[in-house]
């Protein structure tokens, strides 16, 4: 049972990888529009 | 840029509706049957062509949110702008406005597009969601008046800087959920193994990591996610006020401190993933709740841009342009045609015509000469007047209502008075259970905190805390989007109880304008006639009839000289050669045979020489939704009854056609009378009228809702405003209302069964702390479930 010790750390790590590219997301405001993002990627030119 | 022909037949759809078919604007696509539904989209239209940016037809998504009828800024509406100092970057200026009319990705496209089109714009960027666009430009090429000019004429003018909302939205919202979601799910995690580990075995060593490991997850949650939470239920609190959340706040900390005891000490039971889930719902419902107020206050900002900025000051023989804060009571102030009224006042010198559309929706302007009264905000649309000054700024009617506005939407909630009702029931229920917890297991001190703080944990306002807050968050935000602003949860339950529904008849059921309905030409020669008919209407081409012929009829407007009017019975043309024309009442003119007449219409004849030449007859048309709201209406039960001041005959045949009981139908009525109806009425009611003198019925009954309208009656009387006036969304709302209804019942069922049984558990002192801890995220995520089961989207259908 010992592996837990390795593993449990090493899904936090994973884990909070995401959360931290979560925050710096919002910081960078990349959430503020999400009905012009959404229209944006249709345009063409 | 993509030069590719666009067929534009395709942005000139056909709409079917009811029992015709009309085509849409061909820029906005709402139905009309011009072209064009108006001169605004008429002038975007052209100023696309102009600019070479067709394109912007391809994105355009037809009919995909209502488009709102913003106001025709007068000329002078953005000289506001001239004040303001643009923000230096890298040698260019930069500045934000807030921007109105956005509704698709049509308008995206072309904001974004901007500096193609014109020199000394060097980029835009838009935020569809918060309508700001930033656009980066060359000061020396072009002003921050020019821009604002530009937008305006496009269709998306900025609101004035004075009225402009609060700053950016922070993303740390966003973040809190985030940090608290991350810890949910991660705790939840190491609890199933820590409940599996209690029936299969877990190492203590293991069992003790995973409890640690769930106190340091749940920290950031509990002391910083949390914080808006405990914030808001301690303000309460100061006010006097026990607001919903107070128990919860107790929940969460009584929660944790007790698992971080129990860690310590190494106990098996902890509630580190009930809490954290519990944050993160919360912090949840709040967000939506916060965007259904956002979007409500997007859409119902009327603005300050009524209101001139500078006014002309009379001073003994010299008129000088003074701005509108350094007027006073007694100044006299000059207004020429075109131009809106600075200030509350009363006309010194001077006749015209007004429109006071904007305060009470009536758009036939009213003569006014010396002595009447005049409002800020009224267009003055005839010649110049000079008046003298009686009230400026928030003392003006318009003024007034507009600080109320604002300040209505500071208050906190959407939901706030809702839930304060409800909640106060189950707070009292707590506070017996708590006495009555202690008095059971007084057995020692420590088994009586134990079972209070588990009866504080165990029960849970979930349904009232976060499960209605998000139903009604969600239909309200919705609503708001589709141009429905409802003012709170409360006039939902209401429209869902009500019984009765009174219905006001011109601009409710009608579209309020007189339209031809048929020409019925007597002669081949019609050349001749349409010149003096087209002489006759001229006369007067505002007046209801005039102008219901000349779209009917397609003329254009001409001289009129020669004509003149008989007061009472129509216009009279005497021509050079001896002809005598007569436009007007049929018996008047000279016609003879009698017109067989629905009853609610008028006929109106072209007479020469006593002869009839044609005969048209007008109607204020009957909105083709009208028969099937009543029909829904009546569906469920509800009684529809119709109030107008118009004639009893008319009003009894508009009724009949829709499917109202004559002895429902009431006509001759003043707005007092209708109150006074409406009043009487013991069983819930809803008032449906368009603003116009209809303040009096608003207010009287339970839920009033109004079509457009002015400001008197959307912002002060009405409970809802349907900002496009299409009636039919009323019985859409009240659909979506029920729904929402049956399910905040079963949440509050489903509710109230777990606590009852819970509590009485925890009170008889045999509630296993394992078991709460399983029970509490459990139920918590069972209401939230239902909650979002329940979907307000009609976007199909409205």
């Amino acid at each position: 049972m010992g592996i837990v010790f390795i593993l449990l750390p090493l899904s936090l790590i994973l884990a909070g990888t995401g959360l931290f590219a979560y925050i710096w997301c919002a910081r960078k405001r990349q959430f503020d529009d999400p009905d012009g993002d959404a229209q944006r990627m249709l345009f063409d030119d | 840029m993509n030069e590719s022909a666009i067929s534009l037949s395709d942005s000139n759809p056909e709409i079917p509706v009811q029992g015709r078919r009309q085509k849409g604007c061909r820029h906005c696509g709402l139905p009309t049957e011009d072209e064009f539904c108006c001169a605004g989209c008429a002038t975007v239209f052209a100023t696309l062509s102009e600019l070479g940016l067709l394109d912007f037809y391809r994105w355009r998504d037809v009919g995909e949110s209502p488009k709102q009828r913003v106001p025709d800024a007068p000329s002078s509406a953005f000289d506001t702008f001239t004040e303001i100092e643009p923000h230096a970057a890298n040698g260019l200026a930069v500045y934000t406005f807030e921007i109105q009319g956005i509704h698709c990705a049509g308008c995206l496209w072309i904001l974004e597009r901007l500096s193609r089109v014109q020199r000394g714009i060097s980029r835009t960027a838009l935020n569809a969601s918060t309508g700001e666009l930033t656009v980066w430009f060359e000061p020396e090429e072009i002003s921050l008046v020019s821009i604002a000019r530009l937008l305006g004429r496009l269709g998306y003018p900025p609101r004035d800087p004075r009225e402009r909302g609060s700053e950016r939205p922070s993303p740390l919202p966003l973040i809190r959920m985030g940090v608290a979601a991350f810890a949910a799910m991660n705790t939840m995690m190491l609890a199933v193994s820590l409940f599996e580990g209690f029936s299969t075995g877990i190492e203590s060593d293991v069992a003790a990591t995973f409890r640690w490991v769930s106190l340091f997850l749940s920290m950031p949650v509990v002391l910083w996610a949390g914080l808006p939470l405990y914030s808001h239920a301690f303000t309460a609190l100061r006010s006097g006020r026990i607001h919903i959340e107070l128990p919860l706040t107790v929940a969460i900390v009584a929660a944790f401190v007790l698992s971080a005891v129990n860690t310590a000490l190494n106990r098996p039971y902890v509630y580190f993933d009930s809490v954290c889930l519990l944050i993160f719902l919360l912090l949840v419902s709040r967000a939506v709740q916060n965007r259904a107020m956002v979007a409500a206050k997007r859409a119902s900002r009327i603005g300050w841009a009524l209101l001139p900025n500078h006014a002309r000051l009379v001073t003994g023989e010299e008129i000088e342009l003074v701005r509108i804060e350094d007027l006073v009571t007694g100044d006299l102030v000059r207004v020429a045609p075109g131009e809106r009224f600075p200030a509350d006042g009363v006309v010194c010198e001077g006749t015209s015509s007004v429109d006071r559309s904007i305060l009470n929706g009536e758009s036939r302007p009213e003569d006014v000469s010396v002595g009447a009264q005049v409002e800020a905000g009224a267009l003055n649309v005839t010649a110049d007047l000079t008046v003298t000054v009686r009230s400026v700024g928030e003392n003006t009617r318009v003024g007034h209502l507009l600080a109320e506005l604002r300040h209505r939407d500071s208050e906190k909630g959407v939901l706030g008075r809702f839930t304060d009702a409800v909640g106060r029931w189950y707070l009292a229920g707590l506070g017996i259970a708590t006495l009555v917890t202690v008095a059971i297991n007084h057995a020692s001190l420590t088994s009586a905190i134990e079972s209070v703080l588990t009866l504080y944990i165990v029960t849970c306002p979930c349904a009232l805390a976060f499960s209605l807050p998000t139903i009604y968050g969600l239909l309200i935000g919705a609503a708001a989007r589709r141009g429905i602003l409802v003012k709170s949860a409360a006039v939902l339950e209401e429209l869902v109880r009500a019984k009765r529904a009174f219905v006001d008849k011109t601009g409710t059921v009608t579209t309020g304008e007189f339209k031809l309905i048929s020409a019925d030409w007597l002669t081949s020669d019609r050349v001749c006639a349409i010149s003096a008919l087209s002489r006759l209407t001229s006369l007067q081409p505002n007046h209801p009839v005039s102008r219901a012929i000349r779209v009917g009829e397609d003329l254009n407007s001409g001289p009129s000289h020669g004509c003149f009017l008989v007061p009472g019975r129509g216009v009279q043309f005497d021509a050079d050669n001896g002809e005598m024309w007569r436009l007007g009442s049929p018996t008047w003119a000279g016609a003879e045979r009698e017109a067989f007449l629905a009853e609610e219409d008028t006929a109106v004849s072209l007479t020469r020489n006593g002869a009839e030449v044609a005969r048209f007859i007008l109607g204020d048309c009957i909105r083709p939704c009208s028969r099937d709201v009543v029909q829904a209406l009546h569906d469920r039960g509800i009684r529809v009854i119709m109030l107008s001041g118009d004639q009893q005959s008319t009003v009894r045949a508009v009724a009949a056609r829709l499917g109202i009981r004559s002895d429902e139908a009431y006509g001759e009525m003043t707005p007092e009378q209708k109150a006074q109806i409406i009043d009487e009425c013991n069983e819930p009611s809803v008032f449906v009228g368009d603003g116009v003198n209809d303040v009096l019925a608003l207010r009287a009954a339970d839920v009033g809702i109004a079509l457009a309208g002015g400001l008197e009656a959307t912002v002060d009387a009405a409970d809802v405003i349907v900002l496009d006036g299409a009636l039919d969304k009323v019985a859409k709302l009240r659909a979506a209302a029920t729904r929402a209804h049956t399910v905040a019942c079963i949440s509050l069922g489903v509710s109230l069964v777990y606590n009852l049984t819970a509590a009485a558990v925890t009170m008889a002192g045999g509630m296993n702390p394992l078991i709460a801890a399983f029970l509490m995220p459990t139920s918590s995520m069972i209401v939230m479930v239902l909650a979002l089961t329940y979907r307000p989207l009609r976007s199909r259908e409205v």
